[in-house]
């Protein structure tokens, strides 16, 4: 008996210690030729899909708490909804802004803008788009109540009014270059009145459904389980766009282990949401391809509110020196992301590169300064500095983010009480401003809505703006970027939308350090899935998703 | 007067002893001493510091300075399975004294004083008993906070009814005996016949049943810990280093996960063949 325990034991202990020697093995020090991530990566793009395909199953990485477009928030929820609800002009994936569920828009002067519906558009149960539902769409959209994530950018909205059987006018208090471009997103999706107003609160839920006019209709949701799409039959636009795909079940896999096993072995067909960390295992599928595209995607420090420490510009400067920006990119993004020197990444710019690259360029190199933070925090004169940030806490890359920042923190001397919180206390910090005084920093990304950074500045930069947080001001940048807003021309906006940037980002009311790829993994027996940001969340990208 | 003790229950020679234990528990009495001495100068002895970022390093192997490599931070693995051990390890010790403490304490009450006191015990233990002890540290962490403080205490609640539940029988069996009457009847306080007298006599079933609870108190501390429920990072903990090493496993670098991983089951395996043997030398002290 002892004999056979004996005998087991060092089995046992000889296949332990095999196991522990090979799960030993690090990755080399030759430096960034063994880093499975990659190099720096070149944008790619699947191949077009050449015919139908029965079922795709894509992943997103929760479950939408709604698919209502004037509640629901976060890209796994947009990406759904693009290719349910339509607005009354699209965002096409280069950007350009062109009318949808509109025939055409016409602009009588620069307050005021006319929309000719599409004639025979239907909602998913045969009744036609109204004059009535537009207008009873767009203003529940920027109704405070109704809590839209984009209602902000209607606050110069002054009428929202049928104008004809066919036609509907939005009046606005100022000139806004933006608000036309904004309609692309879920703030301009039009959904049936009487439908909407039937369903009450229990709308976008999986119980009270959706009626919309996009592509694909909401077939079944399981809750904690999936969201079945299946082609609307009566869609518009399917002539010029056939729906490739039959079916579309999303499931929702939180966890990166679970995701990447199940792309890995063909239970998932695609995703835009990869874990970063399980790039190098994704690449030596056999079965799929990662992409990477072009993004809008920012990473980005906040700062809380306008108290504690971090109301000195020295200190919050130090916080930009002390971040490793070369070795997060390295680490948590696995090289799939750029260090970020402004807060539009270059994702964001649209046609405006010629403005905006040269002003990028000249703003202060990302890199880690540890001795220069060190000198900025003795120059603050704040003995034993210390600051609150919250991080994701369950999120590994963002996670390994705060553990780098306090640890580099610690050698400039400034001490980092690391908050890693759960997903409700972390999504709190965003509308309860309680919540943000308990801390100095909070880690978020953000998807600029639009190929035009006086969006996302004038959001972050101007008194109302929806993300705002710390209630930052500088009365030259709201003046910079009111005229900016007010200013059609894309050459001379942009130019005040520059110098706006360039105040802000001496004043540092969010400190960027990354601005991540578009990443998608798609199966290769799969072509056609879009692969840049935002246009998976506001471009209905499912028809052209099918075989390759 | 001295304390009356069950004959049976000291083994008479060394020789039962060790038998009674055999190779497997004195191996397991070994492990938990060494992880004892480690868990208690393990900060102090790791080579460098735990918490030190050097993403340069990230998933660096094994060097002469680093036996076990880094983590995916460029954090020594080693140091921080040292330093960690001090929570992986100590943290089970707390949560299984304060069961242990509490649930003697409420059974040696109950079979004492018996009758609606004893019945109400019961009723409570049953019930307790049929909630799931890590779901019921889970919710407590929910609402309290996530911290080792509160997941130490939530599992030292969860498992005072498993505690209270064996020792009530055994304490049952002793307050019926002959000696507890005529301490009785000599007038003796029933808190000292209670500590001096019925507790040392089921000792060994308490000590028993505690290594073997710090089996599950130490894989479940460190579930919690992995949930980001228990220890926060980037405090070392062998929990929290089997959560953060996922990322590694995804990219092929397992080690962090595995080392850890690897501490923890043979903790918690020392742990419960100790119980096992001990309770074992118990009911066999007994029968004799």
């Amino acid at each position: 008996m002892r004999t056979t325990f004996l005998r087991r034991g060092r089995l046992c202990l000889i296949l332990a210690t095999t196991i522990a020697l090979a799960s030993c093995a690090g990755k080399s020090r030759d430096g960034a030729s063994a880093t499975p991530g990659g190099q720096a990566t070149q944008y790619t793009q699947p191949a077009k899909a050449t015919a139908a395909i029965d079922r795709v199953t894509w992943a997103l990485r929760s479950e939408p708490t709604t698919l209502d477009s004037g509640r629901a928030v976060g890209g796994d929820s947009w990406s759904v909804l693009a290719n349910v609800c339509e607005s009354l002009v699209y965002q096409q994936p280069d950007g350009r802004t062109v009318p949808a569920l509109a025939e055409s828009v016409s602009r009588p002067d620069d307050r005021t803008y006319v929309f000719t519906l599409r004639h025979g558009v239907r909602f998913f149960d045969g009744k036609l788009v109204t004059a009535e539902d537009v207008v009873f769409s767009l203003n529940r959209s920027r109704n405070p109540e109704t809590g839209s994530f984009f209602a902000g950018y209607t606050d110069r909205v002054s009428s929202i009014e049928k104008t004809g059987a066919d036609q509907i006018t939005i009046k606005l208090s100022k000139p806004d270059a933006i608000f036309y471009q904004m309609l692309s997103t879920p703030l301009g999706h039009i959904l049936q009145k009487s439908y909407t107003q039937s369903r009450g609160t229990a709308y976008g839920t999986a119980t009270g459904g959706v009626m919309c006019t996009g592509a694909y209709r909401v077939e079944d949701w399981r809750k904690g389980d999936s969201i079945t799409l299946e082609p609307n039959p009566d869609w518009w636009n399917r002539a010029n766009r056939p729906q490739l795909t039959q079916q579309a079940k999303f499931v929702f896999l939180s966890d990166g282990s679970t995701l990447t096993s199940a792309l890995l072995n063909g239970d998932v067909d695609g995703t835009f949401f990869p874990a970063a960390t399980a790039i190098p295992r994704l690449k030596q599928s056999t079965d799929g391809t990662v992409y990477f595209g072009p993004s809008s995607l920012l990473h980005s420090l906040v700062v809380a509110h306008s108290g504690g420490i971090l109301a000195d510009p020295k200190l919050r400067q130090a916080v930009a020196e002390i971040i490793d920006y070369k070795g997060i990119v390295r680490t948590a993004f696995q090289s799939a992301a750029e260090p970020l020197r402004a807060i539009a990444p270059p994702g964001s710019w649209g046609t405006q590169q010629a403005v905006y690259r040269p002003a990028y360029d000249a703003l202060r190199q990302p890199e880690q300064d540890l001795d220069g933070a060190r000198r900025l925090i003795l120059e603050s004169g704040v003995t034993n500095p210390a600051l609150t940030l919250a991080v994701p806490g369950w999120l590994p890359e963002y996670r390994t983010f705060g553990e780098t920042f306090q640890s580099d923190a610690r050698k400039a001397g400034l001490t980092v009480k690391l908050q890693l919180l759960q997903k409700a206390d972390f999504l709190a910090l965003f509308g309860d401003k309680s919540a943000r005084a308990k801390v100095d920093l909070f880690y978020t990304d953000y998807f600029a809505s639009i190929p035009d950074p006086t969006e996302l500045y004038t959001q972050l930069g101007t008194g109302g703006g929806s993300i705002n947080y710390s209630g930052y001001r500088n009365a030259e940048v709201t003046q910079l970027l009111e005229q900016a807003r007010a200013t059609a021309d894309d050459a001379q906006r942009a130019e005040l939308t520059v110098k706006a940037q360039g105040l802000i980002m001496k004043d540092r009311p969010w400190i960027p350090f990354a601005s991540p790829y578009q990443l998608l993994y798609l199966n290769k027996r799969l072509g056609g899935a879009v692969n840049r940001s935002p246009a998976f969340m506001y471009w209905p990208w499912l028809p052209d998703v099918g075989k390759r | 007067m001295t304390a009356m003790v069950l004959p049976g229950v000291r083994p008479t020679h060394k020789a039962g002893r060790a038998s009674a234990f055999g190779l497997a528990g004195r191996l397991s009495a070994a492990v938990v001493i060494i992880f004892t001495v480690v868990a208690l100068i393990g900060p102090w002895v790791a080579p460098h510091d735990p918490q030190a970022v050097d993403l340069k390093a990230s998933f660096w192997g094994p060097d002469a300075g680093h036996l076990l490599g880094y983590d995916a931070a460029g954090r020594d693995l080693l140091s921080r399975l040292l330093a960690g051990a001090r929570t992986s390890f100590l943290g089970p010790l707390v949560i299984v004294g304060f069961a242990t403490l509490l649930g003697s304490s409420i059974a040696v009450a109950a079979a004492w004083y018996g009758r609606w006191l004893d019945s109400a015990v019961v009723a409570v233990l049953d019930v307790a008993l049929a909630f799931p002890g890590l779901l019921l540290a889970v919710l407590t962490v929910a609402i309290v906070g996530p911290g080792l403080p509160a997941a130490t205490l939530a599992l030292g609640v969860a498992y005072v009814p498993h505690m209270a539940r064996l020792v009530r029988s055994a304490a049952l069996r002793e307050v019926g005996r002959d000696y507890v009457d005529a301490l009785r009847v000599q007038g003796l306080p029933a808190v000292r016949i209670a500590v001096r007298h019925v507790l040392p006599n089921i000792w060994p079933i308490v000590i028993g049943q505690a290594a073997l609870t710090l089996a599950w108190a130490t894989v479940d501390l460190a579930a919690l810990s992995y949930l980001g429920l228990g220890v926060q990072p980037p405090q070392p903990d062998w929990g929290v280093m089997v959560a953060a090493g996922q990322s590694g496993v995804l990219q092929g670098y397992p080690a962090e996960s595995v080392v850890a991983g690897v501490c923890l089951v043979v903790a918690a395996g020392a742990f419960n063949l100790l119980g096992q043997r001990l309770l074992r030398r118990c009911e066999g002290a007994r029968a004799r």
